[in-house]
């Protein structure tokens, strides 16, 4: 028998106007985590759709212990014991867990579905994995985590013994990564074999094997990663060194460009307020960041400060002007860029070509229409413009529909209409998620370069590196309030994280932090 | 490159599957159809089948006059769709328009020349305002359109009805039908020889294809395709989403309004007679007409004006097949069948591109960076 449980070999899949895998070949063995590194658009995504039968290669073959196989659609892979956590989640909203993981091999009795059985099996896996789930939520209630776990479990109950993960870490708190993690471990010692993709160096420090680069489209190499370091991999996969220090001027303070009085932000369901009496002042050149661990009231934050939802008290004004109750409209055309935390629900209209994107936040303005007729031309050269600066991949250019690029160069093409957008405060969420450690060097400069040029920039973050490298200021939010400001210079991440778990205060209990 | 390059570039632009897709939908109803005639009458059957596939070719005219009430709501459902707007309320635009139409023929008394196009632009009023109400609800109140609007398909009828029998100078109460209408009311003939066509198509065609300018090249277009596809992008993006509800469904109204007003103002063949209207509590069926006319043309204005007049097309082959036997509803069965196949455009799509694969090794339509996978929408296509 073959060392290789799965042997991809030669693989080409083409998409028009780009080769997204030319010529690849990736081999794992039983029982290892095989990470998975590559720019965006490198072509991750796509090799792990062709083994798990989502696409055809033009070329190559696959093999599973030796053997050649043919895996022409999900349910092949699946025969095989492949199974494929995908970059942006594949559940039925309105379903419940339970019916997703049983989604398609539905247990039943002379054709009645005999959901007991299932759910003592899910039950089972749940608890020996510490998958924690509750099998009767709907999907569209519950957090993202556990939605990953749902996908997990529908690996398991289908007995997968090689499985995919696309991008699993990069919507996961901290604390997630690392049980996570810990899963993957003992899946690998059970002799299951883990594909893994991920941006963040650490984790694949942390955990693979064997990692294999890929380089916009090409193979670049296999490593063993007890031979190799961060700096390699970074090296290896985007062609240079990566800089991991953010290099920031001398602070020239201006005038305050934002500030916030009071707000407190009603929750969604219930009365209760889930940001309450936050105040803060962010001036021109400085980037003020909010950390917090997930769900501590930033997006709710966020959401009332970029006019998204109502706030229920407080007063905000931008570079002077009251804005409290501004339209969204009104907010940007006054100086708010928003990049938003939720790609795909706020950020993208994701069946537009990417220059439709472009302009979204820009189309009425005189330099894209003249008498209600958007300027075709105009909006071409514009994004084609920021296609340059920003490196935004895609098969087809400003034609490309916004679906069918990858996951970062989504995000990428977000950030530039932000950043390219007349501005005086650029409220930026989460900017970097999903996007390769070449990309967030480059997110990380243009926000730097917004502070130097003497815009306000509003950072809300989760990566603790990204807090400290490039924030002047940072502001930890707890259960809706602001419990801490500390000065990145002075202070440890392990300070950060006492604030962040809300086990320490330096501020007056509903007071205003800069009185 | 070589042939094969070519012909695969051309199967994987959506434009092209939405098409193959629709003709194929198309030969399966047809062929559906004709099984239906065998059952019911095989001897009769071929000849019954091939007076549908040709009887329109003896009628043109008449293809024309019955195609142009259902390319206005055609229109107006298709208008309001793209927007994710599911315009059921057609009918009672329809007949609002109607109506409004009528109302000025019967009272007004206007100089020749002028007295039609003010009895059009009533009716258009008409159908806006009952386009009106549902964008209301929906737009302020968050009123689900559908049910609004079906309120408001039996609160036209039955308001028409009444205001029309209730009105001695419209309503002939002893032939239960609305008073033939001035001559200077009526809309001039396309003077095709024994039809009813008026010049009310190739308004429509203009206005057709107004919209398709409306939609793809101005910024209005833009703010409802994208409100069609993805309404909380919209809403991050700053676009006023109760308006554009509003004055979508506004335009819609206006559509359907339209084709009340071109079917009832329609010149006919024998002098002094008019188009009438009979008010027997029924729901006009040009509107519904209209979703179907809209599902086939795949909400697009262009595809519409095709739709509309094939539709017509098959309706007019059909009554001819009553000469041998079978009843005219037989069309509605081919129509329903076909409707039925076209919604599955998807699979359809799929399905051909897969059969083009086995010769030029295309890839299937699938996309992993999608939330879910991607469906050649109602919404995208020209
Ligand atoms: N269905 C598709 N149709 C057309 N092009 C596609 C499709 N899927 C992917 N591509 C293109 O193929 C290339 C590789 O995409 P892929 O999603 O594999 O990248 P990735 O390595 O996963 O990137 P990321 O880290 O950003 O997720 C991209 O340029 C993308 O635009
Ligand atoms: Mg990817």
């Amino acid at each position: 028998m073959s060392e290789y449980v799965i042997e991809m070999l030669n693989i080409t899949k083409e998409f028009p106007g780009i080769i997204a895998n030319d010529d690849i070949t990736l081999r794992l063995k039983k029982g290892e985590i095989h990470a998975l590194l590559g720019e965006n658009g490198a072509g991750k995504s796509t090799l792990m759709s062709v083994l798990f039968g989502l696409y055809q290669p033009e070329k190559g073959e696959i093999r599973k212990n030796g053997e050649v196989v043919k895996i022409n659609n999900p349910n092949d892979a699946n025969a095989l014991g492949i199974g494929m956590v995908h970059q942006h989640f594949k559940l039925v909203e309105i379903f419940t867990v339970l019916e997703n993981i049983i989604l398609g091999v539905e247990p039943n009795t002379a054709g009645f579905l005999n959901k007991k059985e299932a759910r003592k099996k899910v039950l089972a896996l749940s608890e020996q994995y510490g998958l924690k789930v509750d099998p009767d939520a709907l999907i569209e209630k519950i957090s993202v985590g556990m939605q990953q776990r749902v996908e997990i479990l529908k690996m398991l109950y289908r007995e997968n013994e090689i499985l995919i993960f696309d991008e699993p870490t990069a919507v996961l708190t901290p604390q997630e990564i690392d049980e996570l993690m810990e899963i993957m471990r003992g899946f690998a010692k059970e002799g299951k074999s883990i594909l893994f993709i991920t941006h963040k160096l650490n984790e694949i420090m942390a955990v693979a094997d064997r990692c294999t680069v890929l380089r916009k489209g090409k193979l670049v190499g296999t490593v063993d990663i007890k031979d190799t370091n961060k700096e390699e991999l970074s090296k290896m996969m985007v062609g240079r060194d990566v800089n991991f220090i953010v290099e920031k001027q001398e602070q020239k303070l201006g005038d305050v460009v934002l500030s916030v009085e009071n707000v407190s932000v009603p929750a969604k369901m219930g009365k209760k307020d889930v940001v309450k009496n936050v105040s803060f002042e962010v001036r021109a050149g400085e980037i003020v960041c909010i950390a917090g661990i997930d769900g501590n009231g930033q997006t709710e934050f966020v959401s009332a400060l970029t006019g998204l939802d109502k706030i229920s008290g407080g007063k905000i004004t931008l570079c002077g002007k009251d804005i409290t109750k501004a339209s969204i409209r009104t907010r940007s055309t006054s100086g708010m860029s928003h990049i938003p935390e939720d790609r795909h629900k706020h950020g993208l209209v994701l069946d537009y070509s990417l220059e439709e994107n472009m302009i979204l936040q820009r189309y009425f303005e005189p330099r894209f229409q003249k008498f209600g007729f958007i300027k075709k031309k105009e909006m071409r050269e514009y994004t084609e413009n920021l296609i340059a600066k920003f490196d935004v991949r895609s098969g087809q250019g400003p034609v490309t529909i916004a679906r069918s690029m990858s996951g970062g160069n989504q995000q990428k093409a977000i950030i530039a209409r932000e950043i390219d957008k007349e501005h005086e405060l650029l409220v930026a969420v989460q900017p970097t998620r999903g996007l390769d450690v070449g990309a967030i060097e480059y997110i990380h400069k243009q926000l730097v370069a917004r502070r130097d040029a003497g815009k306000a920039v509003l950072l809300v973050s989760l990566e603790l590196d990204e807090v400290m490298n490039v924030s002047d200021r940072i502001l930890v939010m707890y259960e809706g309030e602001i419990v801490g400001e500390l000065d990145p210079k002075t202070t440890t991440v392990q300070e950060l994280g006492l604030y962040m778990a809300g086990a320490k205060n330096n501020q007056k209990v509903g007071g205003a932090a800069n009185e | 490159m070589n042939k094969k390059f070519s012909l695969k570039q051309i199967f994987d632009s959506r434009g092209f599957s939405a098409f193959t897709a629709t003709l194929m939908a198309i030969i399966i109803g047809l062929v559906f159809g004709y099984i239906v005639m065998v059952i019911a009458s095989p001897e009769n059957a071929w000849l019954g089948f091939s007076s549908i596939l040709t009887g329109g070719m003896k009628k043109i005219g008449d293809v024309f006059y019955y195609a142009t009430p259902i390319l206005m709501t055609g229109l107006s459902v298709g208008f309001a769709f793209k927007m994710g707007l599911f315009n059921i309320g057609a009918s009672g635009q329809y007949t609002m328009g109607m109506f409004c139409a009528m109302y000025v023929g019967f009272m007004f008394d206007l100089p020749d020349g002028i007295h039609w196009i003010v009895c059009v632009l009533a009716g258009m009023l008409g159908g806006m305002l009952w386009g009106i109400f549902p964008g209301f609800f929906k737009a302020f109140l968050n009123v689900n359109e559908v049910i609004t609007a079906i309120m408001f398909n039996y609160i036209g009828m039955y308001l028409v009805d009444m205001l029309v029998t209730g009105n001695p100078s419209m309503y002939d109460s002893v032939r239960a039908r609305t008073q033939y209408l001035p001559e200077t009311a009526k809309i001039p003939s396309l003077g095709i020889e024994g039809s009813n066509v008026s010049i009310a198509i190739v308004f429509g065609i203009l206005i057709a294809i107004l919209l398709y300018i409306i939609l793809n090249m101005t910024t209005f277009g833009y703010e409802l395709k994208a409100t069609g596809f993805n309404k909380e992008a919209c809403h991050y993006a700053g676009m006023n989403g109760k308006r554009n509800i509003v004055v979508t469904m506004v335009i819609a109204g206006a559509l359907s309004g339209l084709g009340g007003a071109f079917a009832i103002l329609a010149p006919t063949t024998i002098a002094g007679s008019s188009v009438t209207y009979e008010p027997i509590n029924v729901i006009a069926a040009n509107g519904f007409n209209g979703i179907a006319v809209a599902l086939l043309g795949n909400s697009s204005p262009l595809g519409i004006i095709f739709s509309s007049i094939f539709i017509s097309y098959i309706q007019r082959g059909g009554t001819l097949s009553a000469l041998y036997g079978y009843k005219p509803e037989i069309i509605d069965i081919v129509i329903a069948v076909i409707i039925y196949f076209s919604s599955f455009s998807m699979i359809m799509g799929g399905a051909l591109a897969k059969f083009v694969n086995r010769f030029t090794k295309n890839q299937a339509k699938v996309n992993v960076n999608a939330e879910s996978p991607v469906l050649p929408e109602e919404g995208k296509e020209e």
